[in-house]
């Protein structure tokens, strides 16, 4: 069936199995960026914004995607003009394979687009639901507080 | 991957309750009502072959009129948290604490209500939380059932095939001070015991209930202030926790049953102590 | 406190470098934070197949009949590979160098099935539905046969025997008896044991186990084969092991290797879970035959299953300790489990002696005993620590053990006892990985340092032995680890520099970049030896057409050994330009020194770029390049001291890790940042499998818990206050003075929680994992 949404800030018509998940859905689009890691909801490697909040593109059914704006890793920042947390994150060491980062970076962003002074409790509740096997987190955490920190324009002595 | 459902040829999206509802009367029973969806990642199922959304009938909405708190079935619940938790009220505490250790962020964002009390299981947080407090099930935004009856028998059995539960209903306390705790293997497992409990003052009476440890989650008792008071004085164990032995206890191999027994006393028990102090630790 | 220390000493150690012991961006990072960097399933080819597996729903059964006519008129379905139709070559699914120690027990599929998720069938059709489709309608009935899922059980006369075909067979002359369940038996002994433990007053005889794991890389197992114009058959995979992979493919399908190329892209994790060669012969002759692109991927429930796990062990370690607080035997006992298959049965037994014992080298006497037996349980494998994870559990709870009977502190006992710089242990020598061990000195240890520093930061003198009654109760506890770096004498790394237009050169590396950063670090090296800027090294791995070998990501090796190899390519390289430097500027060759990217002689320079663009078109034409290889004859161990405080809730059992620090000596670390991100992602998977991961099985052998709702690892809810130190020092044999990182502090939760329990409580755990239930049971046993 076919199935109208924005996507990355265009608007999108594609042609859907009713029954498809949306991260294949996003994938067959040629955005290879949201990863699939479990198909159950847990792992948070397809996780994508969907009218700004993270969820799991892996449980989404293509149909009811119809309507909504969902942003991916793609739509934040690219090699040649990254987005500031996606800098952050590389900068801090936070990235080591990558298979998480892409949703890891989308839940970030979605937690500073609301909350632009996190608490270490608030970027460990947004963060919750995108699991990384490589780095710890330990990296991961500081990579969201310097972002929250460059993105409030705040002087740092460090950079 | 594969598709989440192979065999889906339709998606309804009806947008009036009268529509769902005859939609369901023709519908085959290899059906399923779409609420989040996020509850496919846990019970696969592949037999489905027609999928009816709730998302455009309208039950998105958090209302309070009068001491009646309504929640629209498709409210999911980091919206529910967000409301509850700007409202400010106090005297829902165990609400709100069961939706914030409720799985993951985006997951609660996607998680409905409706979805989590249709398609109840001994993973759910926010019944246990809610059985503490007076609440109702709307079907068919006409038919009201106590949550309880819904615990007690079943969804599917009280809902039935061709309706669809449209709203929840809390009656808000005046004061009130209840608490949730759920022990998981890690922060973010389903639990193995989840316990609420909530003294109401208003009515001096303390409801407990349990969930983790059951098929679905039950209330527990429902006793005097005075008598917790006495029993926590007195230093016995008192005649109201022997309900925990009366459980059915569901299998779950994380656990064994003797632990899952005493970890859900401990923490009843944790959970009286809190409440009795005004919620104070 | 801070995460990690100033990393101002290294600085110094090494020597004034300029780019080795920074803590520069990995090369690879922002591809992958864009999204952009390709793993293996981001490629999509337009007539590609997709294939899916069939695994066996019964631990233990042969195949009596198998009918594949239903699923064969699927529509879509295109081929099925079942045991009738597949070359049936023996091998090992070991990603190990040839001849491997691993035992030749396995073939492509069989018509015997061994374990809950054994294969049993592929079938490939246009689309993963149809796949799914066809695999539902394959007909297969089994004869049910005994299961044993104990391995004490299965090594007891009488047990059903798991591998009784004909074809089973050791390539290497080590003791493997299949017709007992023996996968591997290891033996060492040297110094007079029993009477040792006779003559003692102060014997220590304790029991442990400690249990099967998934590495659970958040990538799952993939793979995608297709052929090229030429018919050349290209595997793209998700490998540890590109070349093991394509040598054994080869063997398997009877194909020369000439024809295989197999590339490594970006990989999601490996942590050992993919040092196997699995999914890529079934792929590869899937794609030989429709002679069209294939993909074949693991679901995650396949994963924990039908990949591989941790070895579950049970140990026993009997110790004397004389009352001056010397450790003079140790003696240690282990049965491994390794599951339906023997990949990695001989030398993760042996790791679990080699990579332990060591450390405590004032013994005068030593012995180790390690079984490992066949059972009908998911197979085991390598995963990070490869044994030494195993081992530290008992050595390390026993020293704490032998502190408190001697009254004094468990980090005296260790200075009395710790192997230092300069000395040896007989059982380097005595252990090796299927062939004789290497014997090897010391060089470089910083453990003392490690003891201390570490001590320090998580507060030793104020925590330790501050036991109360209260319910919340609070300790603190540690281990002393060691690993290697690389296998001596059997590992081996290349490396291929050629010079570009601009004084850029291209790094062709076999070498494995799991995500650990391995390009940037051999990247580093080249471009310290080379005098040039990080950027100016374009690095491409893992590509057996176009990248020198390397024998793969395990077994720590790629900082050391890989990083030696780029080193000498370098210097190999520099020869070649101070060779032509010589003749532009008319200065002799000994004269000449690299600096900044230019050749400098006594009066005169000239830039790595000029003497390319002479040396590519103008005169005496030829590509400048570099090549080395390098193995080792050491494997110089790195050390660490880990420190982990704990809060125990007496009630209900539940352990929280309140803060944990890891204090690690990996000699010089190329790359600081990298050093602790491997660190912290070791300890943080560490301290997940110490408190809640566990495989739960049923009866019958299926795994219950399958999935990762079921089987739980740490998110950033369960991370600790963390604190990575790292204890500089310089370890001669390797390159800039480095060692390994990557696998030794996975070792360091299991037993530094332990001890911490002890500590707040009194009461012992020598059973992991550290459950609630568990806790709750031993606390409330005293």
């Amino acid at each position: 069936m076919k199935i109208a949404f924005t996507l990355n800030g265009a608007a999108v018509e594609t042609d859907a199995h009713p029954g498809a998940r949306l991260v294949d859905v996003l994938r067959m689009l040629g955005l290879m960026g949201t990863k699939y890691g479990c198909g159950t909801g847990e792992c948070g490697a397809c996780v994508v914004l969907v009218d700004g909040k993270p969820m799991n593109s892996c449980l989404i059914l293509a149909p009811h995607i119809e309507g909504h704006e969902v942003i991916t890793i793609e739509g934040i920042g690219t090699p040649l003009n990254p987005h500031p947390i996606q800098e952050e994150f590389v900068k801090a060491g936070a990235v080591q394979c990558g298979f998480c980062t892409p949703g890891m970076i989308l839940a970030a962003y979605a937690l500073l687009m609301n909350t632009p002074d996190p608490t270490q409790e608030e970027i460990v509740s947004a963060l919750d639901g995108n699991l990384c096997r490589c780095t710890g987190y330990v990296k991961i955490v500081e990579a969201v507080h310097a972002a929250a920190r460059r993105l409030r324009g705040d002087i740092d002595d460090e950079s | 991957m594969a598709h989440l459902l192979p065999h889906v040829t339709e998606f309804l999206v009806p947008s009036s309750l009268d529509e769902a509802r005859s939609l369901l009367e023709t519908l085959p029973e290899t059906t399923m009502i779409l609420g989040g969806g996020v509850s496919l990642g846990m019970i696969p199922r592949k037999r489905v072959t027609h999928v009816l959304s709730i998302s455009a009938l309208g039950l998105d909405y958090i209302n309070i009129d009068g001491d009646d708190l309504r929640i629209g079935a498709a409210t999911t619940l980091d919206s529910l948290e967000d409301t509850l938790t700007s409202d400010g009220r106090s005297g829902l505490g165990a609400i709100t604490e069961s939706i914030k250790r409720t799985a993951t962020t985006p997951l609660r964002n996607r998680i409905t209500v409706g979805g989590i009390l249709a398609g109840v299981g001994p993973w759910a947080d926010l019944p246990v939380a809610l059985l503490t407090y007076e609440t109702t099930v709307i079907i068919d935004g006409a038919r009201s059932v106590t949550l309880d009856s819904v615990m007690e028998k079943g969804p599917r059995h009280v809902i039935g095939n061709h309706s669809i539960l449209t709203e929840i209903r809390v009656k808000l306390p005046s004061k009130a001070f209840s608490t949730f705790v759920k022990v998981g293997r890690n922060a973010t497992d389903l639990a193995i015991s989840s316990v609420a409990v909530n003294n109401r003052c208003d009515k001096k009476t303390i409801i407990a209930a349990v969930g983790g440890i059951v098929p679905r989650p039950v209330k527990l008792f429902q006793t005097s202030v005075n008598d917790v008071r006495q029993a926590r004085d007195d230093g016995a164990s008192p005649r109201f926790m022997n309900h925990i032995n009366d459980v059915v206890l569901r299998r779950d191999h994380r656990a064994s049953d003797e632990y899952r027994i005493h970890l859900t006393k401990r923490l009843l028990m944790d959970s009286l102590e809190h409440v009795l102090n005004g919620g104070k630790a | 406190m801070p995460p990690h220390e100033d990393y101002a000493e290294t600085l110094m150690m090494s020597r004034n470098t300029h780019i080795v012991g920074k803590r520069v961006d990995k090369i690879d990072s922002l591809g992958l934070a864009t999204g952009r960097a390709y793993f293996t399933d981001d490629i999509y080819i337009h007539d590609m197949l997709h294939a899916r597996l069939l695994t066996s729903p019964i631990a233990h059964a042969r195949i009596s009949h198998l009918d594949t006519a239903s699923a064969e008129c699927v529509p879509g379905v295109v081929h099925i590979l079942t045991h009738e139709n597949v070359p049936h070559i023996p091998y090992t699914t070991a990603g190990q160098g040839f001849p491997e120690p691993s035992p030749y027990d396995t073939i492509l599929l069989d018509s015997k099935v061994r374990y809950i998720g054994d294969i049993v069938a592929v079938v490939a059709a246009e689309t993963e539905e149809a796949a799914e489709e066809g695999i539902r309608k394959i007909n297969v009935e089994y004869g049910p046969l005994p299961a044993v899922f104990d391995p004490e059980d299965a090594l007891a006369p009488g047990a059903p025997i798991i591998h009784d075909e004909e074809y089973a067979k050791a390539v290497i002359p080590v003791p493997y008896h299949p017709e007992c369940n023996m996968a591997a038996d290891v033996y060492f002994s040297v110094g007079p044991v029993e009477q040792i433990w006779d003559e003692s007053s102060l014997q220590f005889d304790h029991a442990y186990s400690i249990h099967r794991a998934s590495h659970c890389a958040i990538e799952r197992h993939t793979v995608i084969a297709y052929l090229d114009p030429d018919g050349r058959l290209i595997i793209r995979s998700s490998t540890q092991v590109p070349f093991h992979a394509r040598r054994i493919v080869a063997h398997v399908l009877e194909e020369p290797v000439h024809r295989i190329r197999v590339i490594k892209p970006r990989i999601g994790g490996g942590f050992g879970g993919k040092q196997e060669i699995i999914l890529e012969p079934l792929a590869g002759l899937i794609s030989l035959r429709t002679e069209r692109p294939v993909r074949l991927g693991m679901t995650r429930n396949e994963v924990f299953t039908t990949s591989r796990t941790r070895h579950p062990q049970r140990l026993r370690l009997r110790s004397v300790v004389d009352p001056g607080g010397v450790v003079s035997m140790l003696d240690l006992d282990t049965v491994l489990d390794t599951g339906a298959n023997g990949s990695h049965a001989l030398t993760v037994a042996t790791n679990t002696g080699s990579k332990v014992l060591p450390l405590v080298n004032k013994v005068k006497a030593v012995r180790f005993r390690a079984r490992t037996a066949y059972t009908n349980l998911p197979p085991s494998g390598a995963y990070r620590g490869y044994g030494a994870t195993q081992g530290a559990f008992p050595l390390n709870v026993q020293m704490d053990v032998m502190a408190d009977a001697l009254k004094i502190d468990v980090l005296d006992l260790w200075r009395k006892n710790r192997i230092q710089t300069g000395e040896s242990s007989p059982v380097f020598e005595a252990l090796g990985e299927g062939t004789e061990g290497v014997s090897m000195e010391i060089r470089s240890c910083g453990l003392d340092t490690c003891i201390s520093r570490g001590a320090e930061a998580i507060g030793w003198k104020s925590k330790r032995r501050k036991r109360s009654d209260d319910r919340f109760a609070r300790g603190v506890g540690m281990a002393a680890l060691m690993q290697g770096s690389s296998i001596p004498r059997i590992d081996m790394a290349a490396a291929s520099l050629k010079l570009n237009d601009d004084g850029s050169v291209n790094l062709l590396v076999g070498a494995t970049d799991l995500g650990t950063g391995s390009d940037t670090i051999l990247a580093q090296i080249a471009a310290e030896s080379l005098t040039i800027p990080l950027r100016k090294v374009i690095v491409y791995s893992s590509d057996t057409d176009i990248t020198p070998f390397d024998t793969g990501a395990y077994a720590s090796s790629t900082t050391y050994l890989s990083g030696e190899a780029v080193r000498r390519a370098s210097e190999d390289l520099s020869r070649n330009l101070k060779r032509v430097a010589a003749e532009m500027i008319n200065e002799p060759i000994a004269a000449l020194r690299l600096k900044d990217g230019h050749v400098a002689g006594n009066e005169r320079s000239v830039s790595f770029s000029a003497i390319a663009l002479r040396s590519l078109y103008q005169e005496s034409q030829e590509q400048l390049c570099g090549n080395a290889s390098a193995y080792s004859e050491q494997s110089p161990p790195p050390f660490a001291a880990h420190f982990s405080e704990v809060e125990v809730d007496r009630e209900t059992g539940v352990i929280t890790v309140i803060s944990y620090v890891a204090a690690v000596d990996c000699g010089v670390a190329i790359n600081p940042s990298l050093a602790e991100g491997q660190t912290e992602g070791a300890v943080i998977n560490g301290i997940g499998y110490a408190l809640f991961e566990e495989y739960l099985m049923d009866p019958n052998g299926r795994m219950r818990n399958d999935s990762f709702v079921g089987y739980r690892i740490p998110s950033i809810r369960d991370l600790p206050a963390m604190k990575t130190i790292l204890v500089p020092t310089y370890e001669p044999t390797g390159p800039y003075g480095a060692k390994s990182i990557s696998e030794i502090s996975i070792n360091g939760p299991v037993p530094a929680i332990s001890n911490a329990v002890f500590d707040a409580t009194g009461v012992r755990l020598y059973h992991a994992p550290f459950t609630a239930d568990r806790v709750w049971k031993a606390l409330s046993a005293t």
